[in-house]
């Protein structure tokens, strides 16, 4: 009984938010990862005040900061948006077993 | 409860004796039942699911009873996809943890104590449950999927390995103690958990080691396994890395921060080596890691930025360079060249292309400036000796084009060349010389050649639906090396072995073994290599009597011949030295010459494969390079003997009248027979280790002559000439043959044998023709005398037998006296008659 209470039920709860959860995390982490480098968001903020292609005029120094800036910003802004979708992502397998139980209580 | 079973390093390793056995074997079958279950729940979730979408669309239940139905249905899914969970991670309400973690940490001691328990893999806690002893975990794991690919790498059977149990073999190790073993070899092999692969790899080298020696295991075998299980396991890792970074990498020429430049001069005479690797498969091999990181580091610095891989051609610059590429993409780089290019400048391309010495010169300079100003290349230049001599008249100009632009733009370059083109045009130019930071890559250790060809043989086996064993991998590398030697390790093993691959594969075989490639060698090379067959171990056996048949009335000298070349064959000789050497001295035509060269047709079924050097041409000083080799590379005439010991490394070298040689002459023997190898007028190595070594003299022939005439036995008056020998040869050169032998006079009865053996060819030679040669007991008796000088022994039997036998035969013929099916008789030499 002992065992198949700790294959069964107990287990479940320890593999759910000890084991997947790990998995579930480095998942989000690659996936918040991958959009971060698309964007590539830290070589733009890290040059911010170098010109594009290495043009060196002023009006190509002008418009490469303003380039970046535009970039940088709507980068943010998805990079925001994405976090935010990730962390709900998150809260939602984290009450993911608890969910059904919601659902009775409110329908019962 | 926690049991103490030992030392790694530093870290005191325990075991809980108790979960192990209360865990051990209950979770039999969990596994698989849990994957049926899941399965059932999976369609039950799927069916509440579908009952649910129905009634949605048919409007036949409440709101509230579809959220009911929906809860359960997630309850159902979640619950599925635990029930389908890997057990390797997590099972019997367990976490399994990775061992990758601790590992670091009990390398560097800062463990004091580690509980091996959580590190087991299931599959193993099940083996170590449902098994009473060690014979019964070895057998139970004997079966295994995975245990049964590493036996068929190490070539052994899977049923001759369960017999081991019937023998007497008596276990003095605890479970404990190989638990211990394991841990260690888990930990090298960087495998995730104890798992059932490390306990059979500890078995094997502590426990069953001796009883499986006599199915072909060795100590060296295991070694080699654990290293590719280490690979396997790293080029896994690396190649999810590699899948997950690759798409983030641009495969334009902008970089990432796109502050670099176009380059559309290079872009045409170039390849770039980052987008191949980006495009392409992980190919690389993790043998050459400490040369990689030392160009790397290189490049990584703020200067001095340019990198000369110095090997020669085939040990392995081109895949170091791919292997760069790959670890850029992948990012175990230094920042400073994690967003760069690696491109390949093809300098023969551009050559080809250009109109003229001046358009290629500007294509170079364009080239080299655009690299610079990029600011995200680094440039690759292979063959660079070739890449500033592409005229020699315009060498100086070449070197100025790439000194100016490296110093002006802080190039980092990786640039390739051999030790003769480094030697000849890169070391001479100081200014150029200075600019690079040497990496060298020698040729490698038998133990990381076995390693390259190891990254090669899951290609191989895909390509070929081979399965390729280690000891054929083994014999790739330890054969490979001692033959072909104008090819380097590794690229002669790899050239071996898809040679063998290619063979096995048509002639249907689905193994590879070392018998095979050994056989591939052998017809490669003409000379049979390796384990001794039956049919070799007979001819060995018979060797004396063959050679006897041949060389007459030198009993002793054809014995000391023969143990030296079993000797040799039967590999208890050193490999870096020639396979035999031999001292022939005493009077002359007793056979010295004759023996040698059946020595070249017995032992590498052929007599041409002999040369012979008549060491009294020899007299001037100057004459070393006749026997080496003179002049540079444009002009360079190869020497007699190291030219044809390079074209026939299984030779024979006869050298003849060793006493006339001249003391420089002597010494570069003496280099020969010490190391194995001579260096010729080019600077090549030639290596002598597959040639055999007949030094000849006819030293002390007149003691020889007296001490036998005087009835002294031959051991007598060998000691006596040996006593002698030093009076003529330094006694460190005499030292370094492996025999000195002795040839006595011939002997009244040995002349007639000659003689009879000489006319014996005469007979079957005519027979060719339908003609009979008949000779009488006194013409032999009349011939032999003839055919023997005192001065010269039985030099001239073979003009006497010409003069007299083949000249009047001849004679005969033509006269038309003599016709096919007719027959001649010898009563005596001036008795001929027609029958």
């Amino acid at each position: 009984m002992k065992i198949l209470f700790q294959n069964y039920i107990s287990g479940f709860i320890v593999w759910w938010y000890l084991v997947n959860l790990v998995e579930i995390t480095k998942l989000l982490y690659f996936f918040w990862w991958g959009i971060l480098e698309s964007l590539k968001l830290p070589e733009m903020l890290t040059n911010l005040f170098i010109p594009l292609y290495q043009d060196e005029t002023t009006l190509g120094k002008v418009i490469s900061f303003f380039i970046r800036l535009i970039w940088i910003t709507m980068a943010s802004v998805v990079t925001v948006v994405v976090s935010v979708f990730i962390f709900i992502v998150f809260v939602i397998y984290l009450i993911l077993p608890f969910l059904p139980i919601f659902i009775l209580i409110y329908n019962a | 409860m926690l049991k103490k079973i030992g030392l790694v390093k530093n870290t005191e390793i325990v075991i809980d004796e108790s979960f192990v056995k209360e865990v051990s074997g209950k979770e039999m079958g969990f596994e698989f039942l849990d994957k049926i279950l899941g399965f059932l729940v999976c369609v039950l979730g799927y069916i509440v699911l579908f009952v649910m979408i129905d009634g949605f669309l048919s409007h036949s239940i409440s709101k509230s009873s579809l959220n009911i139905f929906l809860s359960v249905a997630i309850v159902l899914f979640i619950y599925s996809v635990y029930l389908f969970r890997s057990h390797d991670s997590f099972s019997f309400g367990m976490i399994r943890k990775n061992l990758n973690n601790v590992s670091i940490l009990i390398s560097n001691s800062t463990l004091k104590q580690l509980n091996i328990s959580p590190y087991i893999s299931n599959g193993l806690l099940n083996e170590l449950g449902r098994s009473s002893d060690i014979f019964e975990l070895f057998t139970h794991l004997t079966n295994h999927f995975d245990i049964r690919e590493i036996l068929l790498r190490l070539n052994l059977d899977k049923n001759e390995i369960k017999d081991i149990k019937d023998s007497s073999l008596e276990i003095k190790m605890s479970l404990d103690e190989i638990l211990l073993k394991a841990l260690e070899i888990s930990i090298y092999m960087e495998r995730d958990h104890i798992d059932s692969v490390s306990v059979y790899i500890a078995l094997l080298e502590n426990v069953f080691n001796s009883p499986l020696e006599k199915y072909g295991l060795n100590q060296k075998y295991i070694n080699a396994l654990k290293l590719w299980l280490q690979n396997t396991g790293r080029l896994q890792r690396y190649r999810e890395i590699y899948l997950r970074k690759r798409s983030f990498k641009p495969t334009t020429t902008i970089n990432r921060a796109l502050t670099s430049r176009y380059s559309p001069n290079l872009i045409n005479y170039s390849t770039d080596l980052t987008v191949t690797a980006i495009k392409g498969n992980v190919m690389f091999s993790l043998a050459r890691d400490k040369e990689i990181n030392a160009v790397i580091e290189n490049l990584s610095r703020s200067n001095k930025t340019a990198v000369l891989l110095l090997g020669e051609p085939g040990i392995g610059k081109s895949t170091l360079i791919k292997s760069i590429g790959i670890r850029m993409v992948i990012e175990q780089v230094p920042k400073e060249i994690r967003d760069m290019r690696l491109v390949s400048f093809n300098f023969s391309k551009a050559f080809a292309l250009s109109k003229g010495l001046d358009d290629y010169k500007s294509i170079i300079q364009n080239s080299l400036e655009e690299a610079g100003k990029a600011k995200n290349i680094i440039l690759v230049i292979d063959d660079f000796d070739q890449f500033i001599n592409v005229r020699a008249d315009f060498v100086s100009e070449i070197v100025g084009l790439f000194v100016k632009a490296y110093e002006e733009f802080n190039l980092k370059v990786i640039a390739t060349s051999n030790r003769e083109g480094f030697s000849r045009y890169i070391s001479s130019q100081k200014a150029l010389a200075s600019m690079f930071s040497v990496v060298e890559l020698t040729e490698p250790s038998e133990e990381v050649s076995i390693q390259v060809l190891l990254d090669k043989t899951l290609s191989l086996e895909k390509k070929y639906s081979l399965q390729i064993s280690f000891d054929a991998l083994v014999s790739a590398v330890k054969f490979g090396s001692r033959v072909m030697y104008e090819r380097t390790m590794p690229e002669k093993g790899i050239f071996i072995l898809e040679k063998a691959c290619l063979k096995a594969n048509a002639e249907k075989h689905k193994e590879l073994t070392s018998e095979f490639v050994e056989k591939v060698i052998s017809e490669q090379i003409g000379v049979r290599v390796g384990k001794l067959s039956v049919e070799e171990s007979k001819e060995l056996d018979d060797l004396e009597a063959t050679i006897s048949a041949k060389i007459l009335g030198q009993k002793e000298a054809v014995m000391g011949v023969v143990n030296a070349i079993k000797r040799s064959r039967a590999e208890l000789t050193s490999n870096k030295k020639p396979l035999a050497s031999f001292l022939f001295y005493g009077p002359t035509g007793v056979g010295k010459t004759e023996l040698a060269k059946t020595i070249a047709d017995v032992f590498f079924s052929d007599s041409k494969r002999l040369i012979k050097i008549d060491l009294g041409e020899y007299q001037e000083d100057d004459n070393l390079a006749r026997l080496i080799g003179k002049g540079d590379s444009s002009n360079f005439v190869g020497g007699e003997l190291t030219e044809f010991v390079r074209k026939n490394p299984f030779s024979v070298v006869i050298l003849d009248e060793i006493e006339k040689a001249k003391p420089r002459v002597l010494d570069l023997f003496l280099q020969l027979l010490d190391e194995g190898y001579l260096t010729d007028g080019a600077g090549r190595k030639v290596v002598f280790t597959n040639t055999i070594i007949v030094a000849t003299s006819n030293v002390g022939s007149k003691i020889i002559a007296d001490s036998i005439a005087s009835g002294e036995t031959y051991k007598q008056t060998a000691k006596r000439v040996e006593a002698e020998l030093p009076n003529v040869f330094k006694v460190e050169f005499l030292n370094r043959f492996d025999k000195l032998v002795m040839f006595k006079p011939l002997l009244r009865i040995d002349i007639e044998e000659i003689a009879n053996l000489i006319l014996k060819e005469q007979i079957k030679n005519l027979k060719d023709k339908g003609i009979d040669l008949i000779y009488s007991k006194q013409f032999l008796s009349e011939i032999s005398d003839l055919g023997y000088d005192p001065v010269y022994g039985a030099r001239s039997m073979r003009r006497a037998v010409q003069d007299n036998v083949e000249s009047k035969i001849a004679e005969l013929i033509v006269s038309g006296k003599l016709k096919a099916g007719g027959s001649v008789e010898f009563k005596s030499l001036k008795d001929v008659t027609l029958t």
